[in-house]
């Protein structure tokens, strides 16, 4: 064990402290990319076998996590397909089931089609639309790029909370139980609530509401578009206010039984 | 003795097969080991020397290599799997019942690469928020960040399609339910708004190959499931570790 | 690198290379092995014991049978030495036909052996005979005991009904193992005929449905074509009694309540209607009225007389009075208080101009015989007239409605509640079937049933146990619901529900089915009399013919069909089908039974109507019977044939198989079997020859075995059988022989 010990001290202080590693480390580092960087370089390791242990470290421990819980668990399998017999309620795998609990709130065509397609372009934009250098390589985000994070948290928030909610919290004819509760208990239907909203109240509602959400931070919050300029500034605005609005009409829905904000004979929101 | 040892030794590493499976000697020596790195194909994936900051646990929480180690394992579990499964409405549900009680292993196949996949997309959520929260996706870094976007997407599609696989009732009524979604999709879903087209020539109907989900859309998802998925997975994959090293390699703080 | 780095090297590596063990050890613990491994041990130990038994035995032995002992003791080494030498693997019954696999053999290793039954489960052979009519190979497992065949393990093959409440419905198996109590509803889903051989539970539960008339409401698998089973509600209004009729649509079994439990009598069940309901639904029935067509009876009927005639054409073969009786009429207890005393004396003299279809004969009486019953029946049984029901004087006091909305919510009522179902009624054939469809009644899913109240926490979710309850008791599991309360007892319900489940709607191959819905009793194994029909094998009730001319116009008056099968249809109250009669018994027998018909086992009650038919009507039937229905199967010359050696030897068979425990001779034996006192006098040789040799084929519910007799031990008996002979008419039937060419009797 003595033995062992000193063996592994010798080993990191030969490597971390040895100055002609320093030199030739530099050497072999892509000189050019400083400049894109910006920052000084860090102190660097060799992959082998400092990487290569931890990686293989982790990879058993997933190894290890697997078979124990394919030991355990068994994958489930029903009765076999059976088209006339729908079970009650019928529920998408578990990372759909937000989408599937937004459909309480949305027509699908909003819900299983245009809300997974703005996240993912919405994800895609990210990159070209974040002008804050700050808070790279570190955890510290909320610090230096409050804006970012907080809208980030908070999307990631709603779309497992949805997830959660759907999948543990649903039962038969998409009713609230508690994962507790058995699905047996009756649940009188509460009444959806078929509330609608005039047209041109709908209309003016979102136009308002997409008019200030653009407008007042131009006034208000000056050097937040000024950093971004105006195509940066409408795109992050877009996708924000999108967002808002998706997760603003679980309340109205629920408190005010809204059923459509907008109701056309073509489409309803 | 030990000298004995060190004779045979020396007798085995000098063989011929030996030296033209390993090109440098043992990874004792720094020029060794960085031999090793840039001569192996695993791990030349990675640069000769890694910042030391990169290799705090608490940084990555190696949930990348997670989600890379969870598609090896469902690529070999499948694989496996594959060789008991037909994808065909006679078969399907009664092999998966073959698995179950009469393949040596075969449950155990199968729940690992059920509980993988699960697994996998996961980490590969948790993978895009700690790339997000550690600011890694800004320049050079944007593009990389639209691949691994694409990749969780294809992860979905990946879990989603093998979902109706095994041919249950979960199978069945979850991709009905995932599926009737693209009924709605403006345009060119039937029942969407400002539809054009009939249930019958609509998006759902080439999702599925019929109007509802059968033979045809099992042995389209199994297509899908084992080979369109994979090999786009695969590729992207490439591009995105590709990406990484001529990105400059893992972010640090400024 | 830091220590704690190789900390975890080693710990996660000697974790994993643990848990790679297990996973190992896991796998090979599979739980078929110890139980395949086990059921061998047992079943080599059992072999060896009876190998030892029959080795000592043959040691004691001599000759022929020390060779046959020998013999058995061979096959056993032989079985012994496959059962040693078979690997330990999955055992699997692949059955195409249903494509089906059954692994239940794995574990269930020596189902097979009959020397293992009674061991403990899974090692203990099948009980009884089932394998021997239906091989291993053949049905497997699971089309008869349900579960999970593909299954290696005890609970995914699903030997305990489980059913986890609450959100995790995994249940990967349609069906779970049926429970002893059900198991015979597995019979009935190959054998499709309404009388299953060795499963009384199931043909007691269909012959339920038939006499409930559940397929009056529901549509019923084998019950696709049935006549309505009420009678009919068409001049209803000159019939009955307007006070009777609201008692009997509030509460059927208070008018025939002493007859016992279960469906016994008073098959109308009750629907628990409001009293405004069963005002107006009195209404609308009593609108059909028929004045015209009846006369008033002639009064001064002698009740004597009357009386007299009633127990002389026996009555009460059909209807109850004082609880004993029959259940085909109505009770006629309280009939006072149901009919008017015009419509039963126009009822006796026009029977079946009132009801078509009833089952009751149309006698010949004079006007003086029908007042003489129906005095005897008002004196007899006059009951002072009913008060309406509790509570209906209000409710007619307080319905403000006029009598067109009345008809018109009666009407509603009566196609609401799918009274058509069961009652013809002009103006109303195109309704009934209002309750939901039954067939492929076990795969209905528990889901979609109306539980109601029921906590089903309580009581198994299950289709069985919902049917249970809902005859039980309808309103508790849908206070709302039009099913009607039959009065049913707990095992009479259980039994329906048994029967319903037999139609899983699973795929069975026809060369699986037993298939056959004419009657009660499988097809008749003898060719239909009768011209061009004969040798015809009708497969459904409708293809068979009507009988021709006037032998059918008879039948039809006195209603024949009724009670025996007559052309391959009819009712099974008497075991005797008169397809065969001509070739069965004696001319001259059956010319003097019409007289005076008896019983032919002394336990049974007379229940043969004297139908008091006109001289020339007996005549009739007896030579058309002599001329038409025969059987070509049977010999008729066989009695002149009989020789007085063979009867004596007869005689010694007849003591030697012991056929007096059931049979009367010389006025002694047993009660079980038609008294053979007088037979020679009553059946031809050639019949009994025939019925000996082979009970079944021409009785096809007889319980007289087969005894595997020889042709000529068969000869013998029936020579015996033939001198058993009214000794005092012996005189006159040899005269009547002579007569004849004397080709009969013996």
């Amino acid at each position: 064990m003595q033995e062992l010990k000193t063996k592994s001290k010798k080993v990191v202080s030969r490597e971390t402290g040895v100055p002609s590693a320093k030199a030739r480390l530099e050497a072999l580092s892509a000189k050019g990319r400083e400049g894109e960087e910006g920052g000084p370089e860090p102190d660097k390791l060799l992959t082998f076998p400092h990487l290569v242990l931890k990686e293989f470290i982790a990879l058993m421990l997933m190894s290890l996590l697997l078979i124990i819980v394919s030991i355990v668990l068994n994958a489930p399998l029903e009765e076999e397909a059976n088209p006339s017999k729908t079970p009650n309620p019928s529920k998408a795998p578990w990372y759909f089931c937000g989408l599937q609990e937004m459909l309480v709130y949305f027509d699908p065509w909003i819900a299983g089609v245009v809300a997974p397609t703005l996240i993912i372009i919405g994800l895609c934009v990210i990159p070209y639309v974040d002008r804050n250098p700050r808070g790279i390589g570190g955890w510290s985000g909320i610090k230096h790029r409050p804006f970012a994070v907080t809208i980030f948290s908070i999307g990631v928030f709603a779309w497992f909370a949805l997830i959660i909610f759907g999948y543990m919290f649903r039962g038969p004819a998409w009713l609230v139980y508690m994962p507790w509760e058995s699905w047996d208990v009756h649940k009188p239907i509460l009444s959806p609530g078929g509330l609608v909203v005039p047209l041109y109240v709908g209309v003016t509602a979102i136009a308002v509401y997409f008019g200030l959400g653009m407008g007042l931070p131009v006034i208000f919050v000056r050097r937040f578009y000024q950093t971004l300029g105006p195509a940066r500034y409408f795109v992050t605005m877009f996708f924000v206010l999108c967002m808002f609005g998706f997760l603003a009409k679980i309340p109205l829905r629920l408190l005010f039984s809204i059923k459509y904000i907008i109701k056309t004979t073509w489409f309803s929101i | 003795m030990e000298e004995k040892l060190k004779r045979a030794k020396d007798k085995v590493v000098h063989t011929q097969v030996w030296r033209s499976l390993f090109r440098q000697g043992w990874p004792t020596t720094e020029r060794n080991r960085v031999l090793t790195t840039i001569n192996t194909l695993l791990l030349h994936l990675h640069p000769i020397k890694v910042k030391t900051h990169a290799l705090k646990i608490r940084y990555t929480f190696c949930l990348g290599g997670a989600t890379l180690f969870m598609f090896v394992i469902e690529t070999i579990t499948g694989l496996l799997l594959m060789y008991y499964y037909r994808p065909t409405l006679e078969y399907a549900y009664q092999d998966m019942k073959d698995l179950e009680f009469t393949v040596t292993f075969g449950l155990f196949l199968r729940n690992m690469h059920r509980w993988a996949a699960h697994l996998m997309v996961l980490t590969v959520i948790l993978h895009m928020c700690r790339v997000f929260y550690t600011g890694s996706y800004k320049p050079p870094r944007e593009f990389n960040w639209v691949i691994g976007v694409q990749l969780l997407v294809i992860t979905l599609l990946l879990s989603f399609t093998g979902y109706l696989l095994p041919w249950d009732q979960l199978a069945y009524w979850a991709v009905t339910v995932g599926t009737n979604m693209a009924k709605s999709t403006p345009i060119i879903g039937a029942e969407g708004p400002f539809a054009v087209l009939p249930a019958n020539t609509d998006i759902c109907f080439y999702l599925r190959g019929s109007e509802d989900i059968s033979g045809n859309t099992l042995l389209r998802f199994y297509v899908l499931h084992c080979i369109f998925l994979p090999l786009s997975a695969s590729a992207l994959m490439g591009v995105h570790f590709w990406r990484i090293r001529k990105d400059g390699g893992i972010s640090w703080p400024l | 690198m830091s220590f704690a780095n190789y900390v975890w090297f080693a710990g996660v590596g000697t974790a994993l290379v643990l848990s790679i063990g297990v996973l190992f050890i896991h796998e090979y613990l599979r739980v078929w092995k110890d139980h395949q491994a086990i059921a061998k041990r047992l079943q080599l130990k059992s072999l060896e014991s009876r190998m030892d038994a029959l080795a000592s035995e043959a040691n004691r032995a001599e000759g022929e049978k020390k060779k046959r002992l020998e013999e058995r003791r061979r096959v056993l080494s032989m079985v012994y030495a496959q059962v040693k030498a078979s690997p330990r693997q999955i055992q699997q019954i692949q059955l195409e036909d249903f494509k089906k696999v059954d692994r239940c053999t794995t574990c269930h290793f020596t189902v097979e052996d009959k020397g293992m039954v009674g061991q403990p489960q899974p090692y203990g052979g099948h009980p009884g005979a089932f394998l021997d009519w239906h091989e291993v190979q053949d049905f497997g497992c699971t089309i008869c005991h349900e579960g999970q065949g593909l299954s290696t393990d005890y609970m995914q093959a699903a030997h305990k009904a489980i059913r986890i409440h609450g959100s995790e419905r995994e249940r990967p198996w349609p069906r779970g193992v049926q429970t002893k109590y059900l198991l015979q509803s597995s019979c009935g889903k190959c054998h499709l005929t309404k009388d299953v051989p060795y499963a009384p539970l199931l043909t007691k539960g269909r012959g339920l449905i038939e006499k409930a008339g559940c397929y009056g409401c529901h549509q019923i698998r084998l019950y696709e074509d049935q006549e309505k089973i009420a009678p009919t509600l068409d001049r209803l209004g000159s019939k009955v009694d307007r006070t009777w009729l609201l008692h009997w649509l509030n509460d059927p079994r208070e008018y025939a309540p002493a007859t016992g439990e279960g469906l016994v009598r008073s098959r109308m069940p009750r629907f628990d209607l409001a009293k405004e309901d069963i005002l107006c639904l009195a209404e609308f029935l009593m609108s059909s009225k028929d004045e015209q067509s009846q006369e008033e009876p002639p009064s001064g009927g002698n009740p004597e007389r009357g009386g007299l005639l009633f127990r002389e054409i026996r009555c009460v073969t059909c209807h109850t009075v004082g609880n004993k009786g029959g259940y085909i009429g109505p009770e006629l207890e309280q009939i006072t208080t149901k009919v008017s005393r015009k419509w039963a004396y126009n009822w006796l003299i026009n029977t079946h101009y009132f009801n078509p279809k009833t089952k009751m004969p149309q006698f010949d009486f004079t006007q003086e015989q029908a007042v003489d019953v129906v005095d005897h029946l008002w004196e007899e049984y006059g009951i002072d007239p009913l008060k309406p029901p509790e509570g209906f004087q209000e409710a007619e006091e307080a319905l403000k409605l006029s009598t067109e909305e009345r008809l018109t919510r009666g009407k509603k009522l009566f196609s609401d509640k799918g009274c058509a179902g069961c009652h013809p009624r002009s103006g109303t054939e195109h309704e009934g079937k209002t309750g939901r469809p039954l067939e492929k009644f076990a795969q209905m899913d528990e889901e979609t049933l109306d539980w109601g109240k029921i906590d089903r926490f309580k009581i198994e979710p299950y289709v069985g146990n919902w049917v249970y309850m809902r005859l039980l008791n309808p309103r508790d599991l849908a206070p709302e619901g039009k099913m009607p309360h039959f009065a049913l007892t707990e095992a009479e319900a259980a039994l329906v529900a048994l029967a319903l489940l037999s139609d899983t709607g699973d795929k069975i191959p026809p060369k699986y089915l037993v298939e056959d819905k004419s009657s009660r009793y499988p097809r008749p194994p003898y060719p239909l009399p009768y011209g061009g029909v004969q040798g015809v094998e009708a497969q459904t009730a409708k293809e068979y013919p009507e009988p021709p001319g006037e032998f059918g116009r008879l039948v039809d008056r006195y209603r024949c069909r009724s009670c025996h099968v007559v052309f391959g249809k009819g009712g099974w109250v008497s075991t005797q089908p008169l397809d065969m009669e001509g070739s069965q018994v004696q001319e001259e027998w059956l010319r003097h039974y019409f007289d005076m018909p008896y019983s032919l086992r002394p336990i049974l009650k007379e229940r043969m109507l004297n139908l008091k038919m006109d001289p020339e009507e007996p005549k009739f039937f007896t030579e058309f019977f002599k001329a038409v229905s025969l059987d070509n199967s049977i010999s008729p010359t066989l009695g002149s044939s009989l020789t007085v050696e063979e009867a004596q030897r007869g005689k010694g068979l007849f003591v030697k198989k012991g056929c007096r425990a059931c049979h009367i001779v010389e006025g002694r034996g047993g009660f079980v079997g038609a008294a053979l006192d007088k037979v020679g006098d009553r059946l031809t040789a050639g019949w009994t020859y025939a019925f000996l040799k082979d009970p079944q084929r021409y009785k096809p519910c007889a319980i007289q075995p087969d005894y595997g007799l020889t042709d000529q031990e068969a000869r013998e008996l029936t020579a015996y059988l033939m001198t058993l002979k009214d000794k005092g008419r012996v005189e006159k039937v040899s005269e009547h022989q002579q007569g004849r060419g004397g080709h009969e009797g013996g």
